[in-house]
C-alpha cells in the first residue's frame, strides 16, 4: 500500500470526519460496559501477598512462651529508630523484655526487624487496617504488640509457613 | 580513545597544574588546582579527542577538620566515546572556586545544591542563591559540623542549642554576602513599581504556581512571570520536600540506607535499590550471584513500566483527559501487585542488599509476571488510540516545548527527556551494567524534542521493558540470591541462625554494626526511568557512608523548564512539566 | 377569573420547572460520576445508598454546613452578587422552551411550555448571554489571579462561541420561517433539521459545548492549569450555585440540540409518548457530554479562539449560504 496520494487522502477524510474522536469514543465506550477493576472495598478485599509488610505484632511459642529475648537486634537496625527495648532477667532467670515500645508513626515499615529477629518474633503481620483517630493510640507497646500476635497468630504462621522457603 | 590516551593529553595540556591522577574502582580520577577548573573543564569538552559533552553529576565533599576543608568533584561523561572522568578540587573555607555553568549548562542547579549545602561559593555563577534550604536559613546542612537535627528555633523545637553552634555555621559567614535575595519578591517589588509612561503602560503579572496545585506533580511552586498568558519567565522553587536524605544516610549503615533510597523516586523504587546497590558493591569489590542480577533488572524494569505508566497517563490526565490516567493506573495496579507479591510493600520496597536481594522470587511468581507480559502489550494500544492520535492531545503536544539535542546534552537531562530529542544514549546498551549485555532490546529515540516526542518515547520504552522481563523470566538460572559472605549479608537460609553459632555471630554483627567498607569512592549510575541515576559513595572505611551523593535524574531535568516555558502559555506549563516528568520527591532529595 | 387561572397555571408552570431545575443537578451528579466511574472501569461511589444514588444529597449537605469563606480583600458585595447572576440566567431561559405541545387535563388545554413567545430563540440567546456577568464578577470580585484569570478566559470564550452559536440556528429559522421554538417543532413533525442542516448541528453542538464549559473547552475551570478558574474562592453554597448554573446550561444546551435539530418531542419510528421522546433524546444529549468529558483531553486558550474564530464562525456562515441556495 504506497500509495501517498490515497493515504494522504484517508488521513484528510479522518480529520475532516472526526475520525480519530470517534475511535477514542468507541473505545471509552466499550469501557463502558465492562466487568469493573475496582473492588467495593470495605465490603470486598484484595488479595495480600504471604510478604506484605503491615501491623507489627509481637509472637509467642505455642506454649505461651514469649518469643522476645530483648536481644535489641531490632532496635539496632532499625532506620527510623522506631524501637525501644529495655530488658531485665525475669524471675526464672531467662532474659525478658521489660519494655517494648514500637512507634508506629515513626516506623517505615521496611521489614529490617523482622529480617534481624533471630527468634521470629517480631513479624510484619497482614492488617493494615489499624488507622486510629490520635497519634497515642499508634505508641504501641509490650501488651499491644502480643495482643496483635495473638489476634493474627493464625494468619502469621500460615504466611511464614509459606514463605518459609524463601527465608 | 582509551583511558591513557585522554590523560596523556589531558596533562601534556596542563602540565604541573594537574596534582594527582588515579585510577579508581575504575574511574579516572583527576586532582586539580582550582584555578585551571574552567580552563580544565572548557577543554575537556570541546577536545575532539575527549568530548566530555556531559556533566553527570557535580557536588561537594566536608572534609572537616581536615584541611582544606571543601572538596568539589565533578564528575563528566562523554556520549560519543562513552567514557567517564572525575576532577577534583580542593578548597579551604573561604574560598571560591570558578563556575563551570558557561561550560554546561546544567552546572547552575548542581552549584547552587553545593552552595546551598556547603557554602561553597561558586565565581561568575550567574544566579547563586539557595536551592533546598529557604533565604534566610543560617548554616550549611550537609557540613560535618552541622547537625543532623539542626538548630532549635520556633519551626525546630528538637534541634540543638543555638549557642552550641560554630562560627562557622552563622549568617554571616564569608559566604553570606553572595546570596541574593530571592527572585520571587524581586517579582513581587516589580509588579508594585508604578508603570512609566502613565497610567496605561501594561506591568507582567506574577503568578505563584504551586506549591499545592493539582498539576505541579507534588509539591513545586512555579513563580510565573506572565504577560496575559504568556509565560515570560519561570522560576522554579523547590525544596519543600527536602528531607536530607545525603545528609541521613551519613548516619546509617549500608544497609539501613536502602529504606531511604525507596523514597527518592517514589515511582520506580527498584531501580533506586538497585542503583544503592551497585554503587556499595563496587566499593566492596563484590558482585551480585547471577540470579539476582535478573532479578533486579527484571524489577528495575517493571518500575520503569510503572513509572512511565504514572506519567504517560499524567500528562493527558493534567490535559483534560482523566481517562487515559485510569487506565494507566488500572495497569500500574498490577505492576504493584507484581511488587507486593516479591518485596511486601506496593510502594517502598526496600528489596535489594548489598551483594543481592533481599529473599527469592516467590512461588507462582513467573506465572503471574508472564500474564503481566501477554496482557499489557494490549492495553498499550488502547492508551495509543485513546489519546495518541487525538488531534486536542496532538495540539497541546506537537511542537511545544522544543529542546533541541544540544541543549538537552548541556542541560544533562537523561533518560526519554534525552531520548526524545534525538540524542541516541542509554546506558542500559551503552555502559552496560549487571546482565544488560546479555539481553537484547532497542533504544527508542525520537527527535523533535517536543512534548509529544517525550510521550512517545515512554510509550515505546515500556514496550521495550516488558520485551526485558520476557528476556529475563526465561535466562533466570537457579542459584542463590545474595553473596554468601555472612559478614555482609544475611544467610540464606534463616535457619542456619538457629543452629549454627558461627552463623548466629555473624547475624548479630551484621544486624547491630552493619558492615565496613573498604576506604574509596565510586561513582555507579544506573539508566533509572527518570534517566542517569547516579550514586557517588565515599567511604572512610566505617560501616557508615562518609558521604553520599545521588545524581537525582528528575532534578536535574527539571532545570529545563525555564528554557522550554519562555514565550509558552500558562497552560503548556502543565504539558511540559508532565512530559519532563519530574517526581518531586527525587527533586528535593 | 379566566385571568386568575392563567396566571395560576403560569405560576404553578414556573413552580414546577424551577424545582425540576433545581433538583435535576442531583442526578446529573450522580449520573456524571457513575458514568466517568464506568468509563474508566471503576465503580463510582457505592455507600451513600443504592449504587450511591444519595451521594449528591450527601454532598448537597455537605455544602450547605460548610463554611461561607469570603476572601479578606475580596470586594464583598459583587462576590456574593456572582452566584446569583450566573444562576438566574440558565433558569430563565426555560420561558421560553417548550416541552411538549399541550395535553386536556379536566376538559383545559395545558400547554407544556411557559410561553410561546415569537421570539422565542432570540429571547433565549439574549437571556443566556447575561450569564457571562455572573462568571466576570466572580473571577474579578475573588480578587485571585487564578480566578480572574478564568473570567477572563471564560468571557473570552463565551462571547467568541455565542457569535457562531447564533448564526448556526439561522439555517434552522431560514427552514421554519418562525424564531418560535414550538414553530420550529412542529416544522419537524416529518423529517428532523438534523438531515437538512448537519453542518449547522455541528456547529451549534460545539459551541454548545463551549457555553456550557464542557470539555474540550472547559478552560474557565481547567483544573490543571488554573485551580478551579473563576469560582477558585469559592466554597459551599455560594460554590454550588456555579455548579448548578454549569449543569442546568448542560440542559439547556441538550433541549435547544433537541428542539432545534431533533425534532424537539417528534418520535421516530417507535410511539411513545412525546414527553417521553423529548426526555430521551435530552438525555442522550446530556449522556454525551459526559461521554466527551471522560474522552478527551482540553484545548488551549489559544486554540480555542482559533476554532472559534477561524473554523466554527465560517462553517456558520458558509451554513447559511447553503441553506439560502438550498431554499431558493
Amino acid at each position: 500500500m504506497s500509495y501517498p496520494g490515497l493515504s494522504y487522502l484517508r488521513q484528510s477524510a479522518r480529520t475532516a470526519f472526526l475520525g480519530e474522536l470517534l475511535f477514542g469514543m468507541a473505545l471509552t465506550f466499550r469501557y463502558f460496559f465492562r466487568t469493573k477493576v475496582t473492588i467495593n472495598y470495605p465490603f470486598e478485599k484484595g488479595p495480600l501477598s504471604p510478604r506484605f509488610r503491615g501491623e507489627h505484632a509481637l509472637r509467642r511459642y505455642p506454649n505461651g512462651e514469649e518469643r522476645c529475648i530483648a536481644c535489641k537486634l531490632c532496635e539496632a537496625v532499625c532506620p527510623a529508630q522506631a524501637i525501644t527495648i529495655e530488658a531485665e532477667p525475669r524471675d526464672d532467670g531467662s532474659r525478658r523484655a521489660t519494655r517494648y515500645d514500637l512507634d508506629m508513626v515513626k516506623c517505615i515499615y521496611c521489614g529490617m526487624c523482622e529480617k534481624a529477629c533471630p527468634v521470629d518474633a517480631i513479624v510484619e503481620g497482614p492488617n493494615f487496617e489499624y488507622a486510629t483517630e490520635t497519634r497515642e493510640e499508634l505508641y504501641y507497646d509490650k501488651e499491644k504488640l502480643l495482643a496483635n500476635g495473638e489476634r493474627w497468630e493464625t494468619e502469621i504462621a500460615e504466611r511464614l509457613a509459606r514463605d518459609a522457603p524463601y527465608r | 580513545m582509551s583511558e591513557p590516551d585522554f590523560r596523556a593529553r589531558i596533562e601534556e595540556r596542563f602540565a604541573g597544574r594537574v596534582r594527582e591522577a588515579y585510577s579508581s574502582h575504575g574511574m579516572l580520577t583527576l586532582v586539580v588546582d582550582k584555578e585551571i577548573i574552567g580552563e580544565l573543564c572548557r577543554f575537556l569538552k570541546e577536545d575532539g579527542d575527549n568530548r566530555f559533552d556531559y556533566l553527570s553529576d557535580l557536588c561537594g565533599v566536608d572534609y572537616h577538620p581536615d584541611t582544606p576543608r571543601f572538596e568539589v568533584v565533578y564528575h563528566l561523561y562523554s556520549i560519543p566515546h562513552r567514557h567517564r572522568l572525575r576532577l577534583k578540587c580542593r578548597l579551604g573555607e573561604d574560598e571560591s572556586i570558578p563556575s563551570v555553568t558557561a561550560v554546561w549548562g546544567t552546572a547552575g542547579w548542581h552549584e547552587r545544591e553545593a552552595y546551598d549545602m556547603y557554602g561553597i561559593v561558586f565565581d561568575g555563577h550567574p544566579d547563586l542563591r539557595r536551592i533546598y534550604m529557604w533565604e534566610g536559613f543560617e548554616g550549611y546542612p550537609l557540613r560535618k559540623d552541622f547537625p543532623v537535627r539542626g538548630y532549635k528555633d520556633d519551626y525546630n523545637p528538637f534541634g540543638e542549642e543555638e549557642a552550641e553552634r560554630p562560627a562557622s555555621q552563622a549568617r554571616a559567614s564569608a559566604a553570606g554576602q553572595h546570596s541574593k535575595p530571592p527572585r520571587f519578591h524581586q517579582s513581587i517589588a516589580t509588579a508594585r513599581v508604578e508603570p512609566e509612561g502613565g497610567a496605561r503602560a501594561t506591568k507582567e503579572m506574577f503568578l505563584n504556581l504551586g506549591p499545592q496545585h493539582p498539576s505541579t506533580h507534588g509539591v513545586l511552586q512555579l513563580v510565573l512571570d506572565l504577560e496575559g498568558e504568556i509565560i515570560e519567565r519561570v522560576d522554579p522553587i523547590i525544596g519543600y520536600l527536602h528531607r536530607g536524605t545525603e545528609k541521613l544516610a551519613e548516619g546509617f549503615t549500608y544497609t539501613q540506607v536502602f529504606p531511604l533510597t525507596d523514597r527518592l523516586d517514589y515511582l520506580c523504587q527498584p531501580s533506586n535499590n538497585q542503583a544503592y546497590a551497585l554503587a556499595v558493591e563496587k566499593l566492596l569489590g563484590i558482585e551480585a550471584p547471577e540470579r539476582a542480577q535478573y532479578i533486579r533488572v527484571m524489577m528495575t524494569e517493571l518500575s520503569r513500566i510503572s513509572g512511565h505508566l504514572l506519567i504517560s497517563g499524567a500528562l493527558p490526565m493534567d490535559l483534560g483527559a482523566l481517562t487515559a490516567l485510569l487506565y494507566t493506573m488500572r495497569e500500574r495496579e498490577m505492576i504493584l501487585d507484581l511488587l507486593e507479591m516479591i518485596t511486601g510493600a506496593r510502594m517502598h520496597t526496600s528489596y535489594c542488599r548489598v551483594g543481592g536481594v533481599r529473599e527469592d522470587l516467590p512461588e507462582g511468581f513467573v506465572e503471574r509476571a508472564e500474564e503481566f507480559c501477554r496482557i499489557f502489550p494490549r492495553r498499550i494500544v488502547d492508551y495509543e488510540r485513546l489519546v495518541a492520535e487525538n488531534r486536542m492531545f496532538l495540539k497541546r503536544t506537537r511542537g511545544i516545548g522544543v529542546i533541541s539535542a544540544e541543549n538537552a546534552i548541556d542541560l544533562g537531562l537523561g533518560g526519554p527527556n534525552l531520548r526524545g530529542s534525538g540524542v541516541d544514549w542509554d546506558m542500559r546498551r551503552d555502559n552496560p551494567y549487571e546482565i544488560y549485555d546479555r539481553l537484547d532490546f532497542d533504544v527508542i529515540v525520537r527527535d523533535g524534542g517536543d512534548c509529544y516526542d517525550r510521550w512517545e518515547c515512554r510509550m515505546e520504552e515500556m514496550k521495550v521493558s516488558v520485551k526485558i522481563i520476557e528476556q529475563c523470566l526465561r535466562q533466570m538460572p537457579d542459584g542463590p540470591v545474595k553473596v554468601d559472605m555472612p559478614e555482609i549479608a544475611f544467610p540464606l537460609d534463616k535457619q542456619l541462625v538457629k543452629s549454627s553459632m558461627e552463623a548466629l555471630i555473624h547475624h548479630f554483627k551484621v544486624a547491630a554494626h552493619g558492615f565496613k567498607v573498604p576506604k574509596g569512592e565510586a561513582y555507579s549510575s544506573i539508566e533509572a526511568p527518570k534517566g542517569e541515576l547516579g550514586f557517588y559513595i565515599i567511604s572512610d572505611g566505617s560501616e557508615k557512608p562518609f558521604r553520599v551523593k545521588v545524581r537525582a535524574p528528575s532534578f536535574i531535568n527539571l532545570q529545563a523548564l525555564h528554557l522550554i516555558a519562555k514565550n509558552g502559555y500558562i497552560a503548556d506549563i502543565i504539558a511540559f512539566l508532565g512530559s519532563l516528568d519530574p517526581v518531586m520527591a527525587e527533586v528535593d532529595k | 377569573m379566566e385571568l386568575a387561572l392563567a396566571v395560576a397555571l403560569i405560576t404553578a408552570k414556573v413552580v414546577i420547572v424551577t424545582a425540576i431545575l433545581l433538583i435535576l443537578p442531583i442526578p446529573l451528579t450522580w449520573l456524571e460520576r457513575k458514568i466517568a466511574g464506568h468509563i474508566q472501569q471503576r465503580l463510582g461511589p457505592m455507600r451513600v445508598g443504592w449504587h450511591g444514588v444519595l451521594q449528591p444529597v450527601a454532598d448537597g449537605l455537605k455544602l450547605l454546613t460548610k463554611e461561607d469563606n469570603i476572601p479578606v480583600e475580596a470586594d464583598r458585595r459583587l462576590f456574593k452578587l456572582a452566584p446569583i447572576i450566573s444562576l438566574v440566567p440558565p433558569f430563565v431561559v426555560f420561558v421560553a422552551i417548550p416541552f411538549g405541545d399541550s395535553f386536556s387535563l379536566l376538559g383545559a388545554e395545558i400547554t407544556l411550555y411557559i410561553s410561546d413567545m415569537n421570539v422565542g430563540l432570540l429571547f433565549i440567546f439574549a437571556v443566556a448571554g447575561l450569564e457571562v456577568y455572573g462568571v466576570i464578577f466572580g473571577g474579578w470580585a475573588s480578587n485571585s489571579k487564578y480566578a480572574l484569570l478564568g473570567s477572563l478566559r471564560c468571557c473570552a470564550q463565551l462571547i467568541s462561541y455565542e457569535i457562531p452559536m447564533g448564526f448556526s440556528v439561522i439555517g434552522v429559522v431560514m427552514l421554519a420561517q418562525s424564531m418560535s421554538l414550538l414553530d420550529i417543532v412542529n416544522a419537524q413533525a416529518d423529517v428532523w433539521y438534523v438531515v437538512y442542516q448537519p453542518l449547522g448541528f455541528f456547529v451549534f453542538f460545539v459551541a454548545g459545548l463551549a457555553e456550557a464549559q464542557r470539555i474540550p473547552f472547559d478552560l474557565a475551570e481547567a483544573e490543571g492549569e488554573l485551580g478551579a478558574g473563576f469560582h477558585t474562592e469559592y466554597s459551599g453554597m455560594r460554590f454550588s450555585f456555579f455548579m448548578i448554573s454549569e449543569y442546568v446550561v448542560m440542559v439547556t444546551i441538550s433541549v435547544l440540540c433537541v428542539i432545534l435539530f431533533f425534532g424537539g418531542w417528534n418520535g421516530f419510528l417507535i410511539p411513545l409518548p412525546p414527553l417521553i421522546w423529548f426526555i430521551l433524546k435530552v438525555g442522550f444529549f446530556i449522556y454525551l457530554f459526559m461521554w466527551f468529558r471522560f474522552t478527551f483531553p482540553r484545548y488551549r486558550y489559544d486554540q480555542l479562539m482559533a476554532i472559534g474564530w477561524k473554523v466554527l464562525l465560517p462553517l456558520s456562515l458558509a451554513n447559511i449560504l447553503l441553506t439560502g441556495l438550498f431554499i431558493v
